[in-house]
This record gives structure tokens, C-alpha cells and sequence, in this order.
């Protein structure tokens, strides 16, 4: 545009003015920062070179680098030089349960169990129309995204989530997906912070494999009660995992 | 001049020319990038990630303004590339952002776009087609109907040139020609229907073909339409 538009205000000329590249180095350190946290980029993936990060982004190269430097000083990220180099997600970069753990423990009771209505009520909903309109060889593919018994946990974590996401699109509704994306970003991690106990691990599978039969049968009542038994139950182990956080933390009265 | 179509024939045929019309002048886009692609390969046949998305950022721009589409570029087979495993030369969205090695929203599964249909159909049978309409939380979050053509270089297939058009946008240009015709709907592969006259057939849903007297299938694409109920 040619001409800058006059707003009414100073302050709403502020919200509207362009952000400086120094501001966007930390909004895009920011980001990544919690795109690995998080487990949305697993661990030992590349990175998009640094002029396609700009052009994804819509930064200046020189921003991506000086976010980028700002990562492998928080250990987050690893670049090495040459053929087949590259910046990539650093090994044990997205496993951090004390992270999560600490994510947990700042979160009111009354909160965690406002997310987990919300999560397994919109997970259950999915599951239920996905039984509804999926074929079966839609469903049969789903099994492809369940991991091995050997898996590590990140890989456990990653494929749950890519499962729910799965099962979402099967809707066939791109709001409902995004609303999924959505939760997985904001509340996921947390939701799968009981999958770092391997016995939990074997629960959630057999869940799963309950769930994938009824969709593929089609039969929503049945996919619905399954998505609901298996993350009502993981998450009453956040809930327990919460309480015992939250007595840890406690500072004990003897010490004022 | 439009005229109400007055048998079931007529509609369908309406539909088939419409439906045809549309996928036709974006597979001629497609097959350009394809072109572009195949004579890049030849040129190097160490071909690296940054020389691939140079020679079809030009053309996948141009078929981002020339179609109604939210997404278009070429997607490379595993190993085709010297320098990347797998990549996406894929610009979308009005601001035509390039999706590179995204296009994934969770962890190494993400990555792995080759178990889609979009791709695995023009892999295995070497033809065009059109995979959807169904929900694309890998790249643009919507419900589209993607259109891919395989891309070959000396008979070895190097990836797909696509685009992606919302159902929405399609529905739109169907609708005059769905108009006053009666029960006539577009279906898929999979006996799911795409648009439909009926307002209450939903797009995506599980169409029972044998109700339906009259049938035609549409050459060169994954479709037929069905009337006359």
C-alpha cells in the first residue's frame, strides 16, 4: 500500500505500526521455543533452512539467525556445517518432563479440570461422528500411526497426538480439525504427561485399538464411550500427578 | 443463454461439461510446473532442495492467481532431492507462504505425506487425480479437493505437481449449473459425494449409488455423476 491509513488514535496507531526486526527475533525464538517444548517439532528434526524460515515467517534472514543463535544457547537446537548439515531439534530437547511437570504444577486444580472437560468432550465428539462417516479403510489406516511397543515416549506422544488429529479430520469438518490443532498445541503435552510410565503406555494402546475397531465398525455409541474411558482415565492421572505436585510445592508451615 | 435442463441426461451432462471444465484448466497448470520440474532433473540430476523451490516458485504463483485455488507447487518423491529426504515446494494462502519441510503439524509422522491418497494415487497408477473432498490438517487446515499429477523424469517418478481448491469454492462454481437439477450429485472413488442439487446431501457423505437409474463418468477424472433417483 501507498499511503498509510491515519487512525484515530496514537495508541491505535501503535498496535498498527510495523514491528521492529529486533522485536520479531524473540517473537520468532519464542515461538520455535515453544513449538519444541512442546513436542509439536520432535526431537532430531531440521529445521527449514534460514531463508526458508524467513520466507515461511515472513521475517528478514538476519532475524531468523539471531533467533536461531538464541536457541542453541538455550541448548534447544544443534547446527552442523557441510553435506546432509543443518539446524536440527536437539536430543532431549522436547522430553523435558520437569518442564512439563512444572507446566502442571502452575495450573490451578479448577483448571485442569476446565481443559479436561473441554478436551475430552471435543475428543469424544470427534470419535463419535468419525465412527459416523469414516469407511473402513479410513479407519484401517489409522493403525498405521500407532507406535511400537519399543517406541520411546516422545514417539509415543507424537503419534497420539497425530492420532487425534486423525480422527478429527475424519469429521470431514475443517473447524472441528482446527479446534483439535488447537487443543493439541495448547493443552496437549499435558494431557500426555501419564505416558511416560510404560505400563500407561500399554493401557492407552489397547485403548486405541478399541477405539480404531468401533470406527471401522461404524459405531459411533461405541467410539464415543471409548474415547471417553481412555482419556478420562489418563487424564484422572494428571489430575493425581497435580495433587501430589501441588503438596510438593507446598512450603511447609514450620519453616515461617 | 441458459436454458433449464429438462431430462436427467441433460443435467448430467451439464454437470460433466462444468466439473470437467474446471479440473482440465487447472491439470494444464499442473502439468506446466511438472514440465518445469522434469527439465530441472535433467539439467542436474543432483537437484537440491533450493534449485527445486527456484524453478516453481514462478509457476505455482502463476497458478495461484490464474485458478481459484488456496495452495499449488510440487511435492518431491522420498530421495528424490540430492539434499532432503522429503519437501515440500508448496507456496498458500494469500500471502503465498512456502511450506518447505513444515506441512507437518506433529513430530516425524508429520512429515511423512507419502501414505496420502494425493500422493500415493499418482505414484502407483502414473495418472492424474483428484483425491477429496476431505479435511488437509497436514498443509491448509480446510476441507479441500486436491489435484495431483505425477511428475517423471526417464520413467522414474520424482514427486506430484498440485494444488489444493477449497470445497467451498468449488461448491460455488457448481452452483448455477446444480440449479434446477433435480437429484443430481458428484461423487468420488469412494461413492462420496463431492456437490450435490440436494441440499441436504452433505459433501462428504456416503452416497448408495445403486439408488440412483442414471450414471456417467467423467473422463480422466475420479468422478461420476449420478441422477435420476
Amino acid at each position: 500500500m501507498a499511503e498509510v491509513r491515519r487512525h484515530r488514535s496514537r495508541a491505535r496507531g501503535a498496535i498498527f505500526a510495523p514491528l521492529s526486526e529486533v522485536g520479531r527475533a524473540g517473537q520468532v525464538e519464542q515461538r520455535l521455543t515453544e513449538a519444541i517444548r512442546s513436542g509439536v517439532l520432535a526431537e532430531g528434526e531440521r529445521l527449514p533452512s534460514e531463508p526458508e524460515l524467513a520466507a515461511m515467517l515472513g521475517v528478514a534472514v538476519v532475524t531468523v539467525r539471531e533467533a536461531l543463535i538464541g536457541l542453541r544457547g538455550q541448548g534447544l537446537v544443534t547446527t552442523s556445517r557441510g553435506r546432509g548439515g543443518g539446524t536440527f531439534v536437539a536430543a532431549g530437547a522436547t522430553a523435558d518432563e520437569e518442564a512439563l511437570a512444572e507446566r502442571l504444577g502452575q495450573m490451578s486444580r479448577a483448571e485442569l479440570q476446565d481443559r479436561s472437560t473441554h478436551y475430552v468432550l471435543v475428543l469424544a465428539g470427534c470419535a463419535e461422528l468419525a465412527a459416523e462417516r469414516a469407511d473402513t479403510g479410513e479407519a484401517e489406516s489409522l493403525r498405521s500411526l500407532l507406535p511400537e511397543d519399543g517406541d520411546p515416549v516422545g514417539v509415543w506422544r507424537h503419534a497420539d497426538a497425530e492420532l487425534w488429529l486423525s480422527v478429527a479430520a475424519l469429521t470431514q469438518s475443517a473447524r472441528l480439525t482446527r479446534e483439535v490443532v488447537r487443543l493439541e498445541a495448547d493443552f496437549g503435552m499435558v494431557a500426555r504427561i501419564p505416558l511416560g510410565d510404560h505400563a500407561v503406555r500399554t493401557q492407552v494402546r489397547a485403548g486405541h485399538d478399541r477405539l480404531i475397531d468401533a470406527i471401522a465398525a461404524g459405531d459411533p455409541a461405541t467410539a464415543r464411550h471409548c474415547a471417553r474411558a481412555e482419556l478420562q482415565g489418563t487424564l484422572d492421572r494428571v489430575a493425581r500427578t497435580q495433587a501430589e505436585l501441588h503438596d510438593r510445592n507446598r512450603m511447609p508451615r514450620s519453616a515461617s | 443463454m441458459s436454458t433449464m435442463p429438462t431430462t436427467v441426461s441433460d443435467s448430467l451432462a451439464r454437470c460433466a461439461l462444468a466439473v470437467t471444465a474446471y479440473f482440465s484448466a487447472l491439470f494444464g497448470s499442473l502439468e506446466v510446473i511438472g514440465d518445469r520440474v522434469t527439465d530441472a532433473f535433467r539439467t542436474d540430476p543432483r537437484l537440491a532442495a533450493a534449485s527445486l523451490g527456484e524453478a516453481v516458485q514462478p509457476l505455482a504463483a502463476a497458478t495461484l492467481a490464474t485458478h481459484p485455488v488456496v495452495g499449488a507447487g510440487f511435492v518431491a518423491a522420498p530421495s528424490a532431492l540430492a539434499d532432503r529426504e522429503l519437501y515440500l515446494a508448496w507456496w498458500q494462502g494469500e500471502e503465498q507462504q512456502l511450506l518447505a519441510e513444515r506441512g507437518v503439524p506433529i513430530g516425524h509422522h508429520v512429515f511423512d505425506y507419502t501414505r496420502h491418497e494425493w500422493f500415493q494415487v499418482p505414484l502407483t497408477t502414473g495418472q492424474r487425480h483428484v483425491t477429496g473432498p476431505y479435511v488437509d490438517y497436514v498443509c491448509t487446515d480446510e476441507y479441500v479437493l486436491t489435484a495431483t499429477v505425477p511428475v517423471l523424469v526417464d520413467g522414474r517418478m520424482v514427486g506430484v505437481a498440485g494444488a489444493d481448491t477449497q470445497l467451498e469454492t468449488f461448491e460455488q462454481l457448481m452452483r448455477e449449473t446444480l440449479q434446477h437439477a433435480g437429484d443430481v450429485v458428484l461423487v468420488n472413488t469412494h461413492d462420496r459425494c463431492v456437490v450435490a442439487a440436494d441440499p441436504l446431501l452433505r459433501s462428504g457423505q456416503k452416497v448408495d449409488t445403486t439408488a440412483y437409474a442414471a450414471g456417467q463418468a467423467l473422463p480422466g477424472l475420479p468422478f461420476r455423476v449420478l441422477g435420476g433417483a
